[in-house]
């Protein structure tokens, strides 16, 4: 018995963190709203605090 | 009444503060361009009033030389607020107005917060509101957007705006003959063929051409391009003759007479001067002081130790009742939970994991007020001015400096936002230089495994350790920038501007505002992000588990034991359920017995835990982690930090958890690693500097690889980052072995 209920949490655990993951990449992929991560107030996101500028890094 | 107020201003002109009050939203005061989220959206409630307000970036003018004034100024076009509040500095009026005029040359309806009146008049400069508002056209309030004085009067003002049925006209300046003439033939044009009309006022689409101005021209481009290029060509020609009259060129002509139009307006008796002008400000007066060349270090030196020693000496006792909270919390879950796997997540992966990250809530919670404090004062702005000099020398800029203290300069940053402060660079090198090099600071997530090692090894001088933990970090990051802009990215310097603000006294309200807002963000990643890696880390130290031959192996160690014990001894330490009792109700002999079967079981569950997924992991790494005196828990914990560095406490906490087997061990896990025979000041030492230097989290190396173009310079962060860790590990552990 212990062996599924361990087994269900630790699923659920890793889809949890798989999509937080993959949202925080996408997020930050994109460069259009923020990662989320823990110095971003709510509702706020550090990335609109500073805009895309035209100086691009071309490498 | 529903209607859409646009907050515009200046930036430093209290429009955040502002935005706050009438919306009871939370947002930081900075200092530096595009603090403010773009869009930002907030409702207004009073009586039957009820008014979406809008957040724009905070800019000088509405040209389209930075992407924050083509933001604001797109958006006033497009969504076409019912009115604009433009938030004034009362101290700074003239400068204020340029800003002011734009919104009126466009003719959107606009009435003034004339803000900070305290501070002017503190400053003797008093303003004759009615006189400026007849001049103006416009309401003008009085407001002091700190204490919310004047807010209900502004509100009342705006509403009065949306409802009046009369649209103001654009308001028209006289910019010179050779000016005035070319916008009369351009304004005909261009309402002749309805260009651009439906967005823009016709006489301001022919004072942008003439000023140059790329997004409007673009548009124009791509909308009628014959009539644009006959636009241009205008244009070209009024450049030329003014080139050659004056000896200037049509923008810098034109901001001339909007300011000798704001000017015009001031000197009928607008502002009254109660004091000497020449007499400096308060904020020079003190910024003699804080930016001097030498007191102005040694100052900023003592400030941030003395930050650090108010953070450990106040938290101190916080954070021992919330480890005896949790120590509690996993004596009741100990004593009334069955053995077995989900006892063992509960206790080991869950309280032990978690517990280790929220343990240090108070002491994160004083060092953010800390810094918000010196963030809301202004004062970090003099750090950025006066830290320029050295930035230069290691191939930096000014701007860089706020990169590294929003990344954790001082303590408790990140360096995603970090990363992205890097936008506020103009040269290419130095923005990519500053990039690679931010994660190097002491974001919020690498601050628990600082605390819990100084807890630990260092408990005699946390303050200092802290502080030189952030010089280590600083050094680092100079040093590496420096490396960098000699080898890979090379380049000249570019100069740097910066405003600093007057200096605020912060409200108790903002502190705690500002304080609460990072400490619960710090909390729910504990319980969201933190929770959920503690448990798969938990299940990667926990299975396989031992194969059953070994565990007899332990069986028949803990039986021989037991048989060779006379049974008056081992009833003794066998409680009726067979579980072993207090040992200071026991005997000496079962005592000893006790002790020798816990050390059995000591060894079996470090072996299982040797055994796991993540043990072998981990031992498979200490064939080289070893030269830096780690060993493979550690080397687990440090894999896990590449998701979090929080991980690398939380995994501690599982690891040492899961291999304590007596009940009456387990006590914090600064106690448990102090009394952990592996571990010493040197190990800790060794370990602090590799998670001070080791590749960024995940998502850093992302946003680095976004903000640089490239995956390769992501790539790059992480290799150059661990390589540097490790050489400095080694190198310390290794001549600290020899030495000590």
């Amino acid at each position: 018995m212990d062996i599924i209920i361990v087994s269900i949490i630790i699923a659920a655990a890793a889809l949890y963190i798989g999509n937080i993951f993959f949202q925080k990449f996408k997020a930050a992929r994109s460069g259009k709203s923020g990662c989320g991560c823990s110095t971003c107030p709510e509702g706020k996101n550090c990335n609109a605090a500073y805009p895309s500028s035209n100086n691009s890094l071309n490498q | 009444m529903n209607a859409t107020i646009a907050l515009a201003g200046n930036p430093n002109s209290g429009k955040t503060t502002l935005f706050n009050e009438l919306t009871g939203a939370r947002q930081h005061v900075g200092n530096y361009p595009g603090v403010t989220v773009e869009k930002k959206e907030g409702t207004y409630k009073q009586d039957d009033i009820s008014l979406k307000i809008v957040d724009l970036p905070g800019t000088y003018s509405l040209t389209a030389y930075s992407l924050e004034e083509v933001v604001a100024r797109d958006f006033l076009v497009q969504e076409k607020p019912e009115t604009v509040i433009d938030i004034v500095d009362a101290s700074n009026l003239e400068r204020n107005l340029y800003l002011m005029l734009q919104f009126m040359e466009l003719g959107i309806p606009v009435c003034m917060a004339l803000n900070m009146i305290d501070v002017s008049e503190k400053r003797g400069i008093e303003i004759d509101t009615k006189k400026l508002s007849e001049l103006l056209g416009i309401p003008v309030v009085p407001t002091i957007a700190r204490t919310g004085k004047g807010k209900q009067e502004l509100m009342k003002a705006a509403a009065d705006l949306v409802g009046s049925n009369t649209k103001p006209l654009p308001l028209e300046i006289s910019y010179g003959d050779d000016i005035d003439n070319a916008l009369a033939e351009m304004e005909v044009m261009i309402t002749d063929a309805m260009f651009l009309t439906q967005t823009y006022p016709a006489r301001w689409t022919a004072l942008k051409y003439l000023e140059n101005d790329e997004q409007i021209r673009s548009i124009g481009d791509a909308k009628n391009p014959g009539l644009s290029a006959k636009l241009k060509k205008i244009t070209d020609r009024v450049s030329s003759h003014i080139s050659n009259t004056l000896n200037t060129y049509p923008e810098a002509v034109i901001a001339d007479h909007r300011y000798g139009y704001i000017r015009s307006i001031i000197r009928q008796d607008v502002i009254t001067y109660q004091q000497d002008q020449d007499r400096l400000r308060i904020s020079d007066k003190i910024d003699r002081i804080v930016t001097n060349r030498f007191a102005g270090p040694l100052l900023m030196i003592a400030i941030i130790f003395g930050l650090y020693q108010f953070t450990f000496t106040y938290s101190e006792t916080p954070v021992g009742w919330l480890e005896s909270f949790f120590g509690w919390v996993g004596g009741i879950a100990e004593t009334n939970l069955p053995d077995g796997l989900v006892k063992s997540l509960i206790i080991s992966g869950i309280i032990d994991g978690v517990g280790g990250v929220l343990g240090f809530v108070p002491l994160i919670m004083f060092m953010f007020l800390g810094i918000s404090l010196l963030e809301d004062s202004g004062y970090l702005a003099r750090v950025a001015f006066m830290l320029d000099r050295v930035f230069r020398i290691f191939g930096l800029h000014g701007s860089s400096v706020m990169a590294f203290i929003v990344s954790g300069g001082i303590a408790g940053g990140c360096a995603v936002p970090g990363v992205m402060a890097t936008r506020t660079l103009k040269s290419p090198k130095e923005r990519l230089a500053t990039l690679l090099t931010v994660p190097f600071m002491n974001c919020g997530a690498k601050l628990p495994v600082f605390v819990l090692l100084i807890a630990a090894f260092f408990a005699e001088n946390k303050a200092m350790m802290m502080f030189i933990i952030t010089l280590i970090a600083w050094g680092g990051a100079l040093l590496a920038a420096k490396f960098l802009r000699m080898t890979v990215i090379k380049g000249a310097s570019t100069p740097f501007i910066m405003e600093l603000p007057p200096y605020h006294l912060p409200t108790f309200k903002g502190l705690a505002i500002h304080t609460w807002e990072r400490t619960w963000q710090y909390i729910k990643k504990a319980g969201t992000v933190i929770l959920g890696i503690s448990i798969i880390l938990w299940a990667m130290m926990t299975f396989p588990g031992l194969p059953e031959t070994q565990t007899q192996i332990f069986e028949q160690q803990r039986q021989t034991l037991l048989s060779a014990a006379p049974s008056a001894v081992v009833a003794e330490i066998e409680a009726p359920d067979g579980k072993k009792d207090d040992e200071t109700e026991i005997s000496e002999p079962a005592q000893q017995l006790n002790d020798k079967l816990l050390a059995v079981d000591r060894v079996e569950a470090e072996t299982a835990l040797k055994h796991s997924i993540a043990g072998r992991f981990g031992t498979a790494l200490e064939g080289l982690t070893q030269f830096a005196g780690f060993d493979w828990r550690t080397n687990i914990a440090l894999v896990g930090g590449f998701a979090a560095k929080e991980v690398v406490v939380s995994t501690l906490g599982t690891a040492y958890s899961l291999g304590e087997v007596d009940p009456e061990e387990i006590g914090s896990l600064s106690d448990v690693l102090a009394n952990d025979p592996g571990w010493n000041p040197l190990v800790a030492f060794s370990l602090i500097i590799f998670t001070i230097f080791y590749a960024p989290c995940f998502v850093a190396v992302v946003c680095i690889a976004r903000e640089a173009g490239s995956w390769k310079w992501g790539a790059f962060s992480m290799v150059f980052n661990t390589v540097i860790a490790f050489i400095l590990s080694i190198t310390v552990y290794q001549i600290g072995s020899i030495i000590l």
